[in-house]
C-alpha cells in the first residue's frame, strides 16, 4: 500500500513538512486508532513525535508489523541509548598492574572465587606454564599470568599452534559476569585530609618558589618590597621608643637645635627637614603605611572587579560576554586620576582606602578584565570544562571549581600591576595637593618644589627629593618585578628555559 | 575585512557614547556646587534665580543632558566659564599634545621594540639584565620628579617653570619660545606644530612603504636606522622648504623635555611586553628549526621570531592606552606643555565643566581612533583576521 494514496497520510506528510507536527499528530491519532495495523502510518507518526520514547514506540510498532523495514530499523538503533559501559572505580583495584587489564581478564580474576584463593593457585599457575596447551584449553579456570600473555600476543609456547591462540582471541569462551564490587577504599579523615592537603600545597609552592627564584630580577622586587614592608612597621616603633613625639612627628614636628629649615643632612635627622622643620625621615617612613594601604586596596580591589566579570563573561559567553567586552573597552577610556580627584571634590576626606578602592575598581573593570576574559575564554574552550558540563556541574561550581582557580595566578599578576599604577595616581594627586592625604612621597616632592627654595643659591633640596623620588620608583618597581616573576610562573610555556 | 571595520567603527561610536554620557552624570552630580556658587559670589537670592534661569541651570538634568547631546552632534561645544570658545581653545591645544604624544609614541614603541628584541635574544646577560631594570625604574619613575631632573640637568634656569603654579594660567602658552622670533609671526605656535606633525607622518609613512618595497624586492632585512635617518632628514628638508625651520626648531627646543619625559617613561612597557612575547616565540618549534637548519642568528631573530613576536604586543598596546590618557594629563602637566592634558587639569581645577567634557570627549575620539588603527594593523598583521575569521581575543 502507497501513503501517497492514502490521503490522511498525505495531508499528516506535507504538515510535518510544513513544521506543523502537532497538527500532524492529531490527525495520525485518528488515523491510527481506525487502523492500527497500518506500518506506514505508524512510520509517519515516527516523525511527527517529538519525545524520544514515544518515537521508540512508533518505531517498534512499524516492526512488529513489518520486521524487513530497514528504514525504521536503521532509525530505531539511532534513537536507542548506546549500551552503557560498565566503570569500575579505580578504587576497587589493588594496584596499578590491574587497573591496565583488559575487560576480559578482568571477567576471568572475577570468576575465581577469591582473591586469597589466588595466592594458592600460583604454584599451579607455574605448572600450567609448562604445559600452555593444555591450559588455553581449560582457560575457563582462570590463570591470571597465561591468559595476559595470551591476550597481548605473547606467544608462551612454541608448542602452541598459531590458529588456537587466534581462536582464543576471537572467541573468548568467558562469559561476562557482572563485576564483583569490592568495598571501596577507606575514606580519609578530616585531619588526614588536611595534612595530604599541605604536603601537596607545600610541594607546590616549593616548585613554584624554585621556578620564580630562577629569576634574580624577580628575587630584587621581593627584597624591596620586603624593605618597604619592614620601613612601614619601623615608623610607629621609632616613634614610640626613640624618637621623642614633638621633634619628629611627621605632620606637626619641630626641631627647635636646627636652623635654618629646610636643611641639608644634621646629626638626629639623617635625611635633613623640610621647609617646616619636619624631619623628611620620618616623614617618608609615615608615607610607606598609606602607601601600601592605597596599593594593597587597589589590588584587590581590581582582582576581585576583574575576576568577577571576566568569569562571568567565559562561563555565559554570547551576549554577556559582548556586553562586558564592550563595558570593558569604555572603562578604558577613563582616566582614573581625573575621577579620583572628583571624588575627592566631593567627598572632603578621602583616605588611602577610598582612593585605592576606586582606582581598583575602573582599573578592574577595564584592562583587568580584558586580560583576563581573554585567559578564561580560553580555559572554558577546554575538554575538561565540556566534562564538568556533562557530569552535571551547574554554574556555581563549574565557576568556583574551575574558572576561577585557572584564571587564578593571572589576577595575581594584574595585583601587582594595579599596585604600580595606583601608586603612582595617588601619588600623582598628592602632588597637585588635591587630596587630603597628608602622608604621601608625592607631597613631600611638592613641598620640596613650592616651599624648598628650589632655585636658590644651595640648589634644590636634593635631601627632600631624592628620597622620596626614589621610594616611588623602587616602590613600584619591587611590585612590577614581582609581578613578572609571577608571570613566569603562571605560565607554563615558559617554564622550561629558566 | 570591511564588514570587520564598519561593524568595529559602529561599536566605537556606542562606546564613546557611553562614556561621554557617563562622565557628564558623573560629573553633574557628584561635583559640589555649580557655576553660580563658583562665580555669583555677591549676588543676592533674586539675581542668582534670575541668572539660573538665563542659563539653563533650574532645568531638569535630562533636560539639560540633551541639550547638551544635541550641540555636540552638531559639533557645538558651546562656551568655557572663561568666556572662550570651546571649539577655538581645542585648536589652540590639541596640536600641541599631537606633536609630544605621537612623535612619542612611535619613537618609544621602536625603541621598547628593539630592546626587547635584543635583551629576549641574549636572555641572561649582566647587560640585558641591566637593561630591563633599567628599563622598568624608568618606567615606574614619578613623572614630575623626572621631569624636574632633565629641567634642571639640561636647561638649568632656562624657562623653568615652577612647578605647582598649575592652575595659575587660565590659558597655557608656550612658554620660553624665542621672543624675537616670534615677533613677526602671525600665526599661532600650535599651527607650526600641526604642521610639524603632518609632515612627520607623512615622511614616516612614505619610507614605511619605500621599506616594504625594498624587501619585497631584495628579501633582504635592511637595518631600520637608516630609515629613521632618512625620516627625520626628509622631514627637516620639507620643513625647510615650507620656510618655517627656525619657527619649528624654537618649538622644539622647547618640546623636547615633555617628548623625552615621555619616551623614557613608556618605552619600558612596550619592551617588557616585547620581552614577555619573545621569550615565548623563542621557545617554540619553528625557532629552534630555523636554527638547526643553520641560519644565521640575525636571520631567525628578524624574520623568524621578531615578526611573530610582534602581533601579541600591538594588542597589548590596546591595553595600555588608559596610560596613554592618564599620560597626557600627568606628563602634560608635570612638564607644563600646553596641550589638552594641562588644559583638562586647570579647568578642573577651576571646575570649569563644559571645558573638562569637552576635552574628554575629545581623549575618547582620539583613543578610540588609535584603537580602531591598531585594529587595522592587526588584521594586518594577522592573516587568521585578514582572511575573515573570529576576532581573536586581545591579549
Amino acid at each position: 500500500m502507497d501513503p501517497t494514496n492514502i490521503p490522511a497520510l498525505k495531508q499528516a506528510t506535507e504538515l510535518i513538512r510544513a513544521g506543523k507536527k502537532h497538527q500532524a499528530r492529531v490527525l495520525l491519532a485518528k488515523y491510527v486508532q481506525s487502523f492500527p495495523d497500518n506500518e506506514h502510518a505508524w512510520h509517519i507518526m515516527s516523525y511527527a513525535l517529538e519525545d524520544r520514547e514515544q518515537q521508540i514506540y512508533a518505531l517498534e510498532r512499524v516492526l512488529q508489523i513489518n520486521p524487513q523495514n530497514t528504514h525504521a530499523n536503521t532509525r530505531l538503533e539511532k534513537f536507542k541509548p548506546p549500551p552503557e559501559r560498565k566503570t569500575i572505580p579505580i578504587s576497587s583495584f589493588e594496584s596499578a598492574s590491574e587497573f591496565f587489564k583488559t575487560p576480559e581478564e578482568t571477567a576471568i580474576e572475577s570468576q575465581t572465587p577469591s582473591r586469597s584463593s589466588l595466592a594458592e593457585s600460583v604454584p599451579a599457575q607455574e605448572t600450567q606454564i609448562q604445559n600452555p596447551l593444555q591450559t588455553t584449553q581449560t582457560s575457563r579456570s582462570g590463570s591470571l599470568l597465561q591468559t595476559a600473555a595470551a591476550s597481548i600476543g605473547v606467544d608462551t609456547s612454541p608448542l602452541k599452534p598459531p590458529t588456537q591462540k587466534s581462536t582464543l582471541r576471537s572467541t573468548p569462551q568467558v562469559v561476562a559476569q557482572p563485576y564483583e564490587i569490592l568495598t571501596p577504599a577507606k575514606r580519609f579523615g578530616f585531619w588526614q585530609r588536611i595534612k595530604i592537603r599541605s604536603i601537596i600545597s607545600w610541594r607546590r609552592t616549593k616548585m613554584n618558589w624554585r621556578i620564580f627564584a630562577q629569576s634574580p630580577l624577580a628575587i630584587i622586587g621581593l627584597i624591596l618590597i620586603v624593605f618597604f614592608a619592614l620601613m612601614a612597621i619601623a615608623h610607629p616603633i621609632l616613634i614610640k621608643t626613640v624618637w621623642p613625639r614633638g621633634i619628629y612627628d611627621p605632620a606637626t614636628g619641630f626641631d627647635l637645635m636646627v636652623f635654618p629649615n629646610p636643611s641639608p643632612p644634621v646629626p638626629g635627622h639623617i635625611l635633613g627637614t623640610d621647609s617646616l622643620g619636619r624631619d623628611v625621615l620620618s616623614m617618608i617612613l609615615a608615607a610607606t603605611t598609606p602607601t601600601f594601604t592605597v596599593g594593597i586596596t587597589a589590588a584587590i580591589s581590581t582582582a576581585f572587579v576583574g575576576t568577577l566579570l571576566s568569569v562571568t563573561a567565559a562561563y555565559f559567553q554570547g551576549k554577556v560576554d559582548m556586553i562586558i567586552t564592550n563595558m570593558a573597552d569604555v572603562f578604558l577610556l577613563f582616566p582614573a586620576p581625573i575621577i579620583m580627584v572628583i571624588i575627592g571634590a566631593r567627598f572632603r576626606d578621602l583616605g588611602p582606602v577610598e582612593l585605592g578602592l576606586f582606582y581598583g575598581i575602573v582599573t578592574g573593570a577595564g584592562a583587568t578584565t580584558i586580560v583576563m576574559r581573554a585567559q578564561a575564554i580560553q580555559v572554558a574552550a577546554k575538554p575538561f570544562m565540556e566534562a564538568a558540563h556533562i557530569a552535571g556541574g551547574g554554574p556555581w561550581h563549574i565557576i568556583t571549581k574551575h574558572l576561577i582557580p585557572s584564571v587564578m595566578p593571572l589576577a595575581a599578576l594584574q595585583m601587582m600591576i594595579a599596585v604600580t599604577g595606583a601608586v603612582v595616581a595617588d601619588g600623582f594627586i598628592s602632588f597637585f595637593g588635591i587630596t587630603r592625604t597628608v602622608n604621601n612621597w608625592g607631597t613631600i616632592i611638592y613641598d620640596a618644589f613650592i616651599y624648598g627654595d628650589i632655585s636658590g643659591a644651595h640648589g634644590p633640596p636634593w635631601h627632600m627629593l631624592i628620597p622620596s623620588a626614589a621610594c616611588f620608583s623602587l616602590f613600584a618597581l619591587g611590585f612590577y618585578l614581582v609581578s613578572r616573576g609571577l608571570h613566569r610562573v603562571a605560565s607554563p610555556s615558559l617554564r622550561e628555559d629558566y | 575585512m570591511s564588514r570587520y571595520l564598519i561593524q568595529q567603527t559602529l561599536l566605537s561610536i556606542i562606546k564613546l557614547f557611553i562614556f561621554i554620557s557617563f562622565m557628564f552624570f558623573f560629573i553633574q552630580i557628584m561635583m559640589p556646587g555649580d557655576f553660580l556658587d563658583q562665580f555669583a559670589l555677591f549676588c543676592n537670592a533674586e539675581c542668582r534665580a534670575r541668572m539660573s534661569v538665563q542659563l539653563g541651570l533650574d532645568l531638569p538634568i535630562w533636560e539639560r543632558y540633551f541639550h547638551w547631546l544635541k550641540n555636540i552632534v552638531t559639533l557645538d561645544l558651546g562656551l568655557s566659564l572663561s568666556g572662550d570658545s570651546i571649539i577655538e581653545t581645542l585648536k589652540i591645544v590639541i596640536p600641541a599634545t599631537l606633536l609630544v604624544f605621537v612623535t612619542g609614541t612611535i619613537i618609544a614603541f621602536l625603541i621598547g621594540l628593539w630592546l626587547g628584541k635584543i635583551t629576549a635574544w641574549k636572555r641572561s646577560g649582566v647587560l640585558s639584565r641591566a637593561t630591563t631594570l633599567g628599563g622598568l625604574t624608568l618606567f615606574t619613575s614619578f613623572p614630575p620628579w623626572l621631569t624636574f631632573l632633565f629641567t634642571y640637568l639640561f636647561t638649568k634656569g632656562a624657562g623653568f617653570a615652577v612647578m605647582g603654579e598649575i592652575g595659575s594660567r587660565a590659558q597655557p602658552a608656550f612658554l620660553g619660545l624665542d621672543r624675537l622670533i616670534w615677533a613677526d609671526i602671525e600665526v599661532h605656535p600650535s599651527v607650526i606644530a600641526f604642521r610639524m606633525i603632518a609632515v612627520l607622518i607623512g615622511c614616516a609613512l612614505f619610507f614605511y612603504l619605500v621599506k616594504n618595497l625594498i624587501e619585497e624586492f631584495t628579501k633582504r632585512a635592511t637595518p631600520g636606522i637608516i630609515y629613521l635617518i632618512l625620516i627625520l632628514a626628509s622631514t627637516i628638508g620639507i620643513l625647510y622648504l615650507l620656510g618655517i625651520e627656525i619657527l619649528a626648531f624654537d618649538i622644539m627646543r622647547i618640546a623636547w623635555i615633555p617628548l623625552v619625559t615621555y619616551i623614557l617613561l613608556s618605552f619600558g612597557e612596550t619592551m617588557m611586553i616585547m620581552q614577555a612575547s619573545m621569550e615565548e616565540v623563542m621557545n617554540s618549534e619553528y625557532v629552534v628549526t630555523a636554527k638547526a637548519k643553520g641560519l644565521p642568528d640575525s636571520t631567525v631573530l628578524e624574520r623568524h621570531a621578531a615578526r611573530n613576536a610582534l602581533l601579541p604586543v600591538i594588542s597589548r598596546l590596546v591595553i595600555s592606552l588608559p596610560y596613554l590618557i592618564t599620560g597626557i594629563v600627568i606628563i602634560e602637566s608635570s612638564t607644563d606643555w600646553p596641550g589638552m592634558g594641562t588644559r583638562m587639569w586647570n579647568a578642573l581645577y577651576w571646575q570649569d565643566m563644559p571645558l573638562v567634557m569637552a576635552t574628554l570627549l575629545i581623549v575618547g575620539v582620539l583613543s578610540l581612533i588609535a584603537r580602531l588603527l591598531l585594529d587595522i594593523i592587526t588584521a594586518y598583521l594577522d592573516p587568521r583576521i585578514r582572511y575573515g575569521e573570529k576576532r581573536l581575543p586581545s591579549n
